[in-house]
């Protein structure tokens, strides 16, 4: 087995300059340390016979990935509330929610306006049937609450930003990376004119 | 069945358990897991889990030198992380029992 001038094998030693590139993105001292950490599994994997490491350990690329184990993206938690029971009407949008109150404002009025000159009892009946359409109505506005509400911008719009800007914020530099995750040197940027791009 | 996507969902309370027992490197951790009978286990997800759970506080960590070669990072266990095993502890039994029910009922419906 041919070694380097590190005393590793050229098979782990190739393989760790791959995982290196993979890691570019690291901070240096974080990249060595964890290039350190993995090295016994790469060496045992090269004296595992003639195999070649990424047949035992994977690709430089997955192997990266792995490493990185970034924590699987959780469901979003239920959200709780009045208006999250179930069984409570749902009216897809703001627009049927307004129209479902507007209705019941309209009877309401109404009732009311029938109910000029009637009897203390029925007055009364009509005076709880409303608290009790008021109560009602707290769920569903609660679900209006849930719909997105259109948000209309008004103003100036922003100075143009010198130099790179990135959704109006200045980019102070550029990475060019190829599509394995390694950092690319001697590049040129260009802009939708093939004109070549300069910062600030 | 795919061990490995099951492994995945359970290798933060391997890894944990298995420091709990005592601190190691690595690699260390890597062989212990498989001498276990979790022979699937990849190297990288359980380094990538080490660092993971010394970042969120479960682990502490500390380098030992080798004369073998680099550095040896050792972890070993926090109370947090002691609290992450139990819990993660109760949840797998709570499944393992779901899922045992559910499996033996079936085998034994077929069987009927």
């Amino acid at each position: 087995m041919s070694t380097t001038a590190t005393g590793l094998p050229a098979s782990v030693a190739a393989y760790l300059a791959a995982l290196r590139a993979e890691l570019s993105d690291l901070a240096p001292e974080e990249r060595d340390d964890l290039l350190a950490e993995v090295e016994p599994s790469l060496l045992e994997a090269a004296a595992g016979g003639d195999e070649p490491i990424a047949g035992r350990l994977g690709a430089p690329a997955d192997f990266a990935a792995d490493l990185r184990a970034r924590r699987p993206a959780r469901a979003p938690a239920r959200r709780r509330g009045v208006g999250a029971a179930p069984g409570l009407p749902r009216f897809g949008s703001v627009g049927g929610t307004a129209l479902v109150l507007a209705a019941a404002l309209a009877g309401s009025f109404a009732l009311g306006l029938r109910s000029r000159g009637a009897t203390d009892g029925r007055r009364a009946a009509l005076v709880a049937a409303d608290l009790v359409l008021l109560v009602a109505a707290v769920p569903v506005l609660d679900r209006a609450t849930d719909a997105p509400v259109p948000v209309i911008v008004t103003g100036t719009v922003p100075a143009e930003t010198p130099g790179f800007a990135y959704q109006g914020v200045a980019v102070e530099n550029v990475y060019p990376y190829d599509r394995r995750g390694r950092l690319l040197h001697d590049v040129r940027l260009c802009d939708q004119l093939g004109a070549a791009a300069r910062g600030a | 069945m795919d061990k490995s996507q099951l492994l995945r969902g359970v290798l933060d309370a391997a890894v944990l358990a298995v420091v709990q027992r005592q601190d190691g490197y690595g690699y260390d951790v890597v062989r212990r897991l498989r001498a276990t009978g979790l022979a699937d286990v990849g190297d990288a997800s359980v380094y990538g889990t080490l660092r993971r759970l010394y970042r969120g506080g479960a682990l502490t960590s500390y380098v030992v030198p080798s004369d073998e070669g680099p550095h040896r990072r050792y972890y070993g266990i926090t109370d947090g992380g002691r609290a992450q095993l139990s819990e993660a502890r109760e949840t797998w039994t709570d499944f393992a029992r779901a899922l045992d029910a559910l499996l033996e009922q079936t085998d034994a419906e077929v069987t009927a």
